[in-house]
């Protein structure tokens, strides 16, 4: 099974020409289906008394309470580009034309015409509902959605944030990570662990570290790389260091998990065995440190305490011409 | 470059091709074949303007309420601890009983749009939350934001070290450990807790121009102060130290951007600055000295250091399905402390090879990436990305003194450089309006010039489903499987020992890896969603014969979700992750190992009742539990299992609220935690376990208290 899997992998590149030329093939195939489809005719049928019309159904009382949009910037009279601005459509701006769907008595049996309802039931694809609220949203280029994980994995703009609000609780930091976790179930349940970040008592938000909505990086990290974004808050980790620890140069998770451990730092492991995994072949860490180096026995400061870090308490870096070995 | 050539040529390719296909794609009007199309008034601004004007000329918006004025709540909170528990004080800053706090928000909002925010959190305890915006919706926006967060780490340690300005002395009557008889005395030692307050001011003004332009600078600055765990080794023997810290980091970040139809500009730079109080500590050697003139050492404390970094970011929306994005960013993160001297022995003086380290790290990192959306059921991603960490610091010789005793053999300072760079290819066809199957090509490298060259080659292929049923039943499942090649490392520096050829550094060894995880999730009807997901990732690290060999990590869970009721919620999951991994370690050959396997058990349960007993009455109960275990064998060869290291901790939250009027609300919360953390290497150190460690005694992390909390809540 791995030798098949390496072959494969091995290969994949080789395969990359007939790959693409196989997705050009397709996407000719495509785009002509799309230039055979006759267009839409179908006007549009905006309301006559816009927000008149629909708050007379939907008020505050209303299955979908819709009021708290008022206190908000879109519900703002005087806000540039808002839907309610002068120039906006009101709640046509974003559910679009009202057509059949404000028809005033219905026959019994009859449902009402569907509106654009940003719900899984409404058969429309998510770029196109996130693209209404892009239209207004796309102006920066730090936010800028197409093309982004989150975007061609179909998530819509209000799978995360809310609209008729006063304020939008994904904007809170103490709400992301049970909203982020919906999905990230993993991350979330590290945040619980015994070692964590100040995640679940809300001071610190997953938005400190990860740009939802686009990213250059892996992960959609706020920085370039990993280390750069631990460093906004340990910069005392940034040096550069007159003796610098490789693994930490490359990245900081070679050794920490940044959601949570359950083990002390957020350690992925304990040292020494986390030491052990790359020095094990000069001096002192060869020893195999096991149960007779405990308390009662033969205690070593190998095993015990801050294992290595009780001499080697530099780990990440050393500033004192005789810290070569990171102990000063 | 070979690998930048071909990429940059293969997304110029794709890019002419794309634009080729999507032009002709734009000419002729589209309709969504399968799908519900939404020719959205808002899907093009001019197009909104010139239908709008006639369209809602004779709007009134009669209905619409005008905004709430003020608005906001005051609460005022009485929280009564069980006992004095410093750990729970962590972040919390709730660490003794009888604390009364205060939390607030209110928001002022006019017709016009002009607003202000202020919201106090913890007011009266070391977890105070200020933040507080000022704005006109569509204009500008200033925010201000203060934090407190308090880390505590341990409670009443001890230690014979007094603090003197830089220095820690021990007392005058103090005898060295190791020529000591009895057990040590800490009756008359000092008492301290360790603990880092941070404290963080965060300023933002963001301002909107009528000629697409946008204004953003934000300020932060973060101090951190308080005692930290430190330790230092004189030869054969170390000590704690209480480590004082005071340091802070200010950042600046000030952003430009430009919008202009359907491109984008942002740039951007970024300024970080590190200051120290402290550049070192001295401190008494509590053993006796092998020679002469070492009874005082001095350890650096973290340099001060700054940073910056100009970024530009460029995204061309091409044509409604195609966008193009370009990333360019240089930097460089600086340090040029004056170096201590190599010891304070004065008998081992030398002179430095330099009066300062100027070091100094130059960044780059570019990314190039294209997605184009060639129909509703195919599109199509690109990504390469570059990224440099170039160490441009000076390579002076040194003779480092080892612990302040005798000097070392002469040692030239390493200067790590790395350079990594990644190429992906993605298409997406969504082959249903609900069902997407994607495939993902991906190649990386990473190149490391240190003591030795090391270049890997990582390449691999990602593949995801996601399907939906009519009957509700939503199935995710994503696979991937990775191959990374290591080079064996060409050796650059002649002055250090040679690295053992059986041992490759995990983060740059060959390694196998293999990713599944597969999530199914139904509604089992309209109040019921269940959901079931498992996932394992094993990496394999096979051509290294030392060191790392492998680490696998499985977890599988349930989550429940339950509309009981219209005023009711009930929601649950439990899970359970394995973690398990091997290490080889000796000289020559692999004469032992070592095992270590960690499990983790959570389960968390949230119930809501929004009107319980009396419409008054509301309920919300959450119970989280994170029960984790590890344990390692050692293997030498016969199998000696070091005692578990346990960790759980458990959390049961109860609150009731009672609406006395619409304005004023009571509040009861109660809350129970439980930190259990058993482990051999901490639990039973104290001062006299080990000979040669000086410790700050034992310490437990176990905790358990009971917190209540009432309140009373005026809402305006």
């Amino acid at each position: 099974m791995s030798k098949c899997g390496q072959k494969l992998a091995k290969t994949c590149f080789l395969v990359s020409p007939i790959y693409l030329t196989l997705t050009f093939c397709l996407a000719i195939f495509y785009s002509n289906l799309a230039f055979s489809t006759p267009a839409s005719s179908e006007i549009e049928h905006y309301s006559k008394d816009g927000a008149d019309t629909c708050l007379q159904c939907h008020d505050q009382t209303s299955n979908f309470p819709v009021m708290a949009i008022f206190n908000s910037a879109h519900g703002s009279k005087d806000s540039k580009n808002a839907p309610f601005s002068t120039t906006g459509l009101q709640c046509e701006a974003c559910h679009g034309a009202v057509g059949e769907h404000a028809v005033k008595r219905l026959r019994k049996g009859e449902s009402r015409a569907p509106m654009i309802a940003f719900s899984a039931q409404d058969n429309i694809a998510a770029e196109e509902k996130s693209a209404i609220c892009l239209s207004c949203h796309q102006k920066s280029a730090a936010t800028h959605w197409q093309g982004s994980s989150h975007q061609v994995n179909n998530l819509t703009c209000n799978d995360c944030h809310q609209i008729h609000v006063s304020e939008d609780p994904i904007l809170t930091k103490s709400n992301q990570l049970e909203q982020c976790g919906q999905c990230h179930k993993n991350a979330k349940l590290m945040a619980h662990r015994a070692s964590t970040h100040p995640l679940r008592s809300g001071q610190m938000g997953c938005s400190d570290c990860h740009q939802p909505h686009d990213s250059n990086s892996d992960n959609l990290l706020i920085a370039d790389t990993v280390n750069e974004t631990c460093f906004q808050c340990h910069a005392e980790k940034r040096g550069p260091f007159l003796w610098e620890h490789e693994p930490v140069t490359d990245s900081c998770l070679n050794c920490h998990q940044a959601h949570g451990s359950n083990q002390a730092n957020l350690l992925t492991q304990r040292a020494p065995y986390l030491c052990q995994n790359c020095h094990s072949s000069q001096g002192h860490p060869s020893f195999s440190f096991g149960s007779s180096n405990l308390p009662q026995q033969s205690s070593s400061a190998f095993l015990l305490g801050r294992s290595c870090n009780n001499c080697h308490s530099k780990v990440h870096g050393s500033n004192h011409p005789s810290g070569s070995q990171l102990q000063r | 470059m070979k690998h930048l050539s071909l990429s940059i040529i293969s997304i110029l390719t794709l890019l002419a091709f794309s634009l080729g296909v999507s032009f002709a794609y734009a000419d002729v009007p589209v309709n969504e074949s399968e799908e519900q199309s939404i020719a959205s008034p808002t899907s093009s601004s001019a197009s909104t303007l010139t239908e709008a004007k006639p369209i809602n000329a004779d709007w009134l918006c009669e209905y619409c309420p005008k905004p709430k004025t003020l608005s906001g709540n005051v609460q005022v909170n009485f929280g009564y601890l069980s006992d004095d528990v410093y750990h729970f004080g962590h972040y919390s800053g709730i660490e003794s009983n009888g604390n009364l706090f205060l939390s607030t928000k209110v928001n002022y909002l006019t017709e016009q749009g002009n607003y202000a925010k202020l919201l106090v959190d913890n007011a009266g305890l070391d977890s105070l939350n200020l933040a507080s915006k000022l704005g006109y919706y569509g204009h500008y926006q200033f925010s201000f934001a203060y934090q407190e967060i308090p880390l505590r780490q341990n409670q009443a340690l001890l230690t014979p070290f007094q603090q003197q300005n830089n220095t820690l002395v021990l007392p005058d009557s103090w005898q060295y450990l190791d020529q000591r008889t009895t057990p040590l005395e800490t009756t008359t030692w000092r008492q301290f807790n360790s603990g880092v307050d941070w404290q963080k001011l965060s300023l933002s003004w963001r301002y909107f121009t009528d000629q697409n332009l946008d204004y953003a600078i934000n300020y932060q600055k973060l101090k951190k102060s308080g005692i930290e765990q430190s330790s230092a080794a004189q030869i054969l023997n170390a000590s704690y130290l209480p480590l004082v810290i005071d340091e802070q980091t200010e950042q600046i970040d000030a952003q430009l951007n430009y919008q202009l139809n359907d491109l984008s500009i942002n740039l951007s730079y970024f300024l970080s600055r590190f200051s120290n109080e402290y550049q070192s500590i001295h401190y008494e050697n509590p053993f006796s000295s092998y020679v002469a003139g070492a009874e005082m050492a001095e350890i650096a404390h973290d340099p001060d250091n700054h940073a910056y970094k100009v970024r530009l970011k460029v995204n061309y929306q091409l044509l409604p399905g195609s966008s193009l994005k370009l990333y360019a960013a240089f930097g460089q993160m600086r340090q040029n402390n004056s170096l201590l001297p190599y010891s304070s022995n004065a008998l081992l003086q030398q002179s430095l090879p330099n009066d300062s380290f100027d070091a100094k790290i130059a960044t780059s990192d570019y990314a190039l990436r294209f997605y184009s959306r060639w129909s509703s059921s195919l599109s199509f991603r690109a990504k390469y990305l570059f990224n440099q960490r170039d160490n441009q610091s000076q390579q002076y010789l040194f003779t480092p003194v080892f612990s302040d005793t005798y000097f070392a053999q002469p040692q030239q300072n390493t200067l790590y450089d790395t350079k990594k760079e990644q190429l992906s290819l993605t298409t997406f066809w969504r082959f249903l309006p609900s069902q997407q199957a994607s495939i993902e090509f991906s190649k990386s490298s990473k190149t490391e010039h240190g003591i030795s060259k090391h270049k890997t080659n990582n390449h691999g292929v990602t593949g995801s489903l996601l399907l939906q049923s009519e009957a509700g039943v939503q199935l995710t499942i994503r696979a991937s499987h990775f191959n990374r090649d290591a080079d064996l490392p060409m050796r650059l520096s002649t002055q250090l020992s040679d690295e053992n050829p059986l041992l490759q550094r995990y983060n740059l060894a060959a390694r196998v890896q293999n990713k599944l995880s597969l999530q199914v999730g139904k509604a089992l009807n309209e109040q019921l969603y269940a959901s079931v997901s498992g996932a394992l990732s094993k990496q394999n690290y096979q051509a290294s014969s030392l060191g790392l060999q492998h680490n696998h990590n499985y977890h599988y869970g349930a989550d429940l979700s339950w509309q009981v009721s219209e005023k009711t919620t009930l929601s649950t999951y439990y899970q359970i992750e394995e973690i398990t991994s091997q290490a080889k370690a000796s000289d020559n050959e692999a004469l032992w190992t070592n095992d270590t396997k960690e499990q983790v058990d959570s389960f968390g349960l949230t119930l809501d009742i929004k009107e319980w007993l009396d419409e008054k009455f509301a309920l919300s109960l959450q119970a989280i539990i994170s029960d984790g275990s590890s344990a390692t064998t050692i293997s030498t060869p016969s199998q000696d299992k070091l005692p578990e290291v346990n960790s759980v901790w458990q959390q049961f939250n109860l609150k009731f609220s009672y609406q006395i009027n619409p304005q004023i609300q009571a509040q009861l919360q109660y809350q129970h935690q439980r930190l259990e953390n058993d482990d051999f290497a901490v639990d039973y150190v104290d001062v006299n376990t080990v000979d040669n460690l000086l410790t700050f005694g034992a310490v437990s992390h176990h905790y358990q208290v009971n917190y209540f909390v009432l309140g009373l809540t005026y809402q305006f």
